[in-house]
């Protein structure tokens, strides 16, 4: 190493010193502050937990019970059908309802990254 | 409320806890004002909570910084706006100048006074200068040199190229020592 990779070291490790004092330093009504963002962060889960698992349930409810008018209408025997109780599986499974609900934060995030680079 | 999703907020909990005081500074370097600073961060944590609760505990390390810069930079683009637009009508925020002004004096410490002074001195010309710095060279800067994250994943969380990181970074160093060496030498 040289001494001019050894004094940029140096400044780079200052700057990191500098910053992690201040965390150290932080004022107590700023951490209060934190702490609050925080437990309200956690709250939203439990809210939207508790939202979410009963309207889930009935979108899911409803999405089978379509499924099923449908095929019987087709004339369809659904018991005997593995075709059909893939498809039920396939519309009910919580994994592509929670797919789609992320849809609107990945396109932000695809907009963010377009609109910083552009 | 089932046991998985007391883990998942427990542990959500733990890693914001961890985060939060460093994610501040980094929103108060970009903002210059502490209340902007905290509504920054409790915007990123509602966002991770929100939206990738579900994934591994790994994968937030990074998803916190996209989300944190993403919403800094918006914070960024909204002042753009508000700026120019107040300059076209004429008006100018004194009462903003000033604020910015007294918020960049830490309020509380448990140090001696010298010893304080000294520290608060060198930190406030640190980030003076990073605050002086383009938003894209300031956060390439802080994920690459403060976070630790390597160039692929600061890339990933400024949402830019790698090679962009690197002169964003190679820039950053160049102007920081350019004001500091010879104050802190």
């Amino acid at each position: 190493m040289t001494d001019s990779d050894n004094k940029l070291q140096r400044f780079l490790d200052r700057t990191s010193g500098e910053l992690d004092k201040s965390v150290e330093r932080l004022d107590v009504d700023t951490q209060r502050a934190l702490r609050q963002a925080r437990s309200n962060a956690i709250d939203s889960l439990h809210r939207r937990r508790q939202f979410w698992q009963p309207a889930g349930a009935i979108a899911l409810a409803s999405v089978v019970a379509a499924v099923v008018i449908i095929l019987q209408f087709n004339g369809q025997d659904i018991a005997g059908s593995p075709q059909a109780i893939e498809d039920i599986q396939l519309l009910g499974a919580s994994e592509e309802l929670e797919f789609y609900e992320d849809l609107e934060f990945y396109q932000w995030l695809d907009l963010q990254g377009r609109t910083v680079e552009g | 409320m089932t046991a998985n999703v007391e883990d998942t907020a427990q542990a959500l909990d733990h890693f914001l806890a961890a985060i939060e005081k460093r994610a501040y500074r980094m929103a108060f370097i970009a903002t210059g004002n502490s209340e902007e600073a905290l509504d920054v961060v409790q915007d990123a944590m509602l966002k991770l909570v929100h939206k990738y609760a579900k994934r591994s505990a790994e994968e937030w390390p990074l998803l916190f910084h996209r989300i944190l810069q993403n919403t800094l930079n918006d914070w960024y683009r909204k002042q753009k706006v508000r700026h120019g637009l107040m300059r076209w009508f004429g008006y100018v925020d004194k009462d903003a100048e000033e604020e910015e002004t007294v918020e960049q004096l830490p309020q509380t410490g448990s140090y001696h006074p010298d010893e304080r002074l000294g520290q608060e001195r060198a930190m406030l010309t640190l980030e003076k200068a990073l605050s002086d710095l383009p938003m894209r060279q300031q956060q390439a800067f802080l994920l690459r040199q403060w976070e630790g994250l390597d160039v692929a994943n600061t890339a990933r969380a400024m949402g830019i190229s790698e090679g962009s990181v690197k002169t964003h970074y190679s820039r950053a160093i160049h102007s920081l020592r350019n004001q500091l060496e010879d104050h802190w030498s």
